[in-house]
């Protein structure tokens, strides 16, 4: 065997699962009493109600190689951990690993709530096949590594539910195998232990092991890992480098959110409150009422919005730092005295920037009938993520939302034109779609001995 | 932890076992030496676990034969039932063959219960799965020997008569739970999959007991006698109490074909065993 030999070859291999409880467990008694004679049962097809959970995947991961497992829930990643570790058998193709496999995997699930954390660990490391003699050599590092010197022989019911899962990954992380899988285990603990653990992994991928590992964060992908694979719906969408592979697998899920938003619609129509209304209604009380009732007492009503890019275009992308503009569409079947706009962005449910006339000051001191109005942006400063905006209309007179805050318009910023540095390493990953959402123009300047040596600028300049 | 890598290379396919039956076999054999150590340590973390939270603790192992006992007696004296000719009192007839049959009763109970305890690391870690099997034997043998004491001690308190041949009961006893354990492993596949199995074991139990002579000595004739006469439970119950109070049997020869054919049974239930955990691991899901 050469030095990066291929420890873990996957060849078209296949699983099928069953959606219906009772079917699926008759369908095992079927499956053992064929396995019992020898035979495979309805080889290379579906039962009724059945589905593949795995159709035809093919990788291989070589020593010192670390490959991660990304796609949605129910995508397959975790059965296809789950054959790697030999607990479950393919229903099609082969798996061939080479040398000793261990899972890295939460195994607060598997302890004993009566007996003591160190009467589990011991448990837990028997079950993991450490002899007496290793137990009792790497007790004391798997206590040290959980942290939890001063519970370790109370009862493990008394544990907090964080506690147990770091005593349950502490006694996987003392393991020295070949091939490991690793399924979502940082998600445990508090932000050290989380530390703690992607430390201990940065050193089990130094040391020369064939690692498989399944998350949700891309961050951890495109940091620790050299290659990706992107399952979906049980087939290998995408496979190639990491950090290659997180990127269609976000600009995918950016889509999809653009699309599932598109699906939700959006809501124009303006009702204000019933206070709105009943201000309204006083003030117009000695006006025409008639002239009034088609639009069913509303103040204003807003006929529509629409995001245009620079060149004028409706559009749901925009490129990083372009300019755009949001033109509203409303109707004023009354007289409204200083209608002043205001326009939220909103980025995974955190308000993060404000186009408001409260602050910016009033328009024209009257609106009435059909109008429009366009809150023009040079450029937008918002990093490459998806954004929604919501609206809310007030007027000069008081109290009163015209228009309550609704969401308005959803679009994209896409990463089109920014050149980043290109960063190289085991920890580089893609700092615009990991960072916060609000950019702003900087300048960094490097002094030595109190000169002004370099400067840098950022792009917009 | 210095290993070779060369050493081990593992082929999943969808291919069964039983094909390479020579492989088969190395196997079952590597991983029962393989899962020694955590069998023992599951047994230990069963057992502690199962009497810490009870204050009555150990006793409860000996409680329902002796609870038991105590109804036939019971009945017995209030000639319910017919049993002349023991060749004992009755007291010794019931609690001895209460205890008896319970090392087979554990024995059954014992497969499903240790999966159901392990149930957690068994879908999680691909550890040699003989070491359930392996438990299942320590718990059974462990309350074997509770039983046998605590009879020992009733005995003595019923100043009952014991014979010389009392140490050879170990035969007839092994051969209660072989063949406990042996149709508990045979149900595991069944078992494991459908809860009815677990509901129905009960039954089994309650209604094996009435068709062996436990409580009450076997008719000379009628549906009952012949039932008991081929119900291969009954040479193993009889030849035990022969062997510990009375020291004469004729039971021994049948006794030993009834623990061979066990033996084969189980060997078929510990290969039917291993074929069905990976399926009942990924039916019985995360």
């Amino acid at each position: 065997m050469t030095e990066a030999a291929e420890l873990v070859v996957c060849n078209g291999l296949s699983k099928r699962f069953c959606r219906r409880l009772k079917r699926s467990l008759w369908y095992g008694l079927l499956d053992i009493g064929a396995e019992a004679i020898g035979r495979r049962s309805a080889e290379g097809r579906l039962r009724r109600e059945e589905f593949w959970a795995l159709d035809g995947v093919d990788f291989s991961v070589k020593r010192g190689e670390m490959l991660g497992l990304i796609g949605v829930n129910g995508s397959g990643k975790s059965t296809l951990l789950k054959m790697l570790n030999g607990l479950m058998k393919p229903d099609g193709g082969s798996l061939t690993l080479h040398g000793e496999v261990q899972a890295l995997i939460e195994l607060g699930a598997g302890f004993n709530p009566i007996l003591s954390g160190r009467e589990n660990v011991r448990i837990n490391a028997s079950v993991l096949g450490l002899t007496k003699t290793q137990i009792d050599r790497v007790l004391p590092n798997i206590i040290e590594f959980a942290g939890l010197e001063a519970f370790i022989d109370a009862p493990v019911q008394n544990y907090s539910s964080g506690m147990k899962a770091r005593l349950g990954f502490a006694v996987v992380s003392q393991l020295d195998p070949d091939v490991l899988l690793i399924d979502e285990v940082l998600a445990v603990g508090d932000t050290a232990f989380q530390e703690k653990c992607m430390r201990r992994m940065d050193a089990l991928r130094k040391s020369d092991k064939a690692i498989i590992f399944v998350t949700h964060s891309l961050y951890q992908v495109e940091a620790l890992c050299d290659s990706a694979m992107w399952l979906e719906h049980g087939r290998v969408r995408e496979y190639g480098p990491a950090n290659e592979v997180v990127r269609s697998y976000l600009d995918h899920q950016e889509q999809q959110a653009m699309s599932d938003s598109k699906d939700e619609g959006v809501d124009y129509e303006g009702r204000g409150t019933a206070a709105t209304r009943a201000f309204f209604d006083a003030r117009d009380a000695t006006a025409d009422q008639a002239q009034h009732a088609a639009k069913d007492g509303h103040a204003m009503v807003i006929e529509g919005v629409d995001l245009l890019s620079a060149d004028g275009e409706p559009c749901d992308e925009l490129p990083f730092l372009s300019s755009c503009t949001i033109r509203i569409r409303y109707d004023c079947p009354r007289p409204i005295a200083e209608p002043l706009f205001n326009l939220r962005f909103y980025q995974n449910g955190a308000g993060i920037l404000e186009a408001s006339m409260l602050i910016d000051g009033a328009g024209p001191e009257s609106a009435e009938g059909k109008g429009v109005v366009e809150c023009h942006i040079p450029s937008l400063p918002l990093t490459p993520k998806v954004y929604e905006v919501k609206l809310f209309v007030r007027s000069g007179e008081g109290i009163a939302n015209l228009i309550e805050m609704r969401t308005v318009a959803r679009f994209r910023v896409t990463d089109e034109g920014i050149d980043a540095v290109p960063l190289r390493g085991p920890m580089a990953v893609n700092h615009l779609r990991q960072g916060a959402p609000v950019y702003v123009p900087r300048e960094w300047r490097f002094y030595k001995d109190g000169e002004l040596t370099d400067t840098v600028r950022s792009s917009d300049d | 932890m210095a290993k070779d890598a060369h050493t081990e290379t593992r082929v999943y396919t969808p291919e069964s076992e039983v094909r390479h039956p020579l492989r088969l076999i190395r196997s079952m054999g590597s991983d029962v030496l393989a899962g020694r150590e955590l069998a023992w340590r599951l047994f230990v973390r069963d057992t502690a676990a199962q009497y810490r939270q009870s204050a009555l603790g150990y006793f409860w192992v000996i409680l329902p034969p002796l609870v038991t006992s105590l109804i036939f007696i019971l009945l017995n004296s209030a000639n319910v039932l017919v049993s002349d000719d023991l060749g004992m009192s009755y007291p010794v007839y019931v609690l001895t063959g209460t205890v008896f049959f319970g090392l087979f009763s554990d024995g059954m109970a014992a497969p499903l219960r240790t999966i159901a305890a392990s149930k957690p690391l068994l879908i999680k870690v691909n550890f040699p799965r003989e070491a359930l099997l392996l438990t299942a034997w320590m718990q059974t043998a462990l309350s074997c020997l509770i039983r046998i004491a605590l009879l020992a001690v009733c005995l003595l308190l019923l100043q009952a008569h014991i014979a010389a041949t009392a140490p050879l009961v170990i035969i007839p006893a092994a051969g209660l739970m072989l063949f406990g354990i042996m149709l508990g492993v045979l149900m595991v596949p069944m078992g494991a999959l459908f809860q009815d199995i677990t509901y129905g074991m009960v039954l089994i139990t309650n209604a094996l007991m009435l068709i062996t002579p436990v409580v009450y000595a076997p008719p000379d004739s009628g549906t009952l006698a012949t039932i008991m006469k081929y119900n291969p439970l009954s040479p193993l119950i009889l030849c035990s109490r022969d062997l510990l109070i009375t020291g004469d049997t004729t039971y021994l020869p049948a006794t030993l074909v009834v623990m061979a054919v066990c033996l084969v049974l189980f060997v078929v239930g510990w290969i039917l065993f291993r074929l069905a955990v990976p399926i009942l691991v990924e039916r019985l899901g995360s």
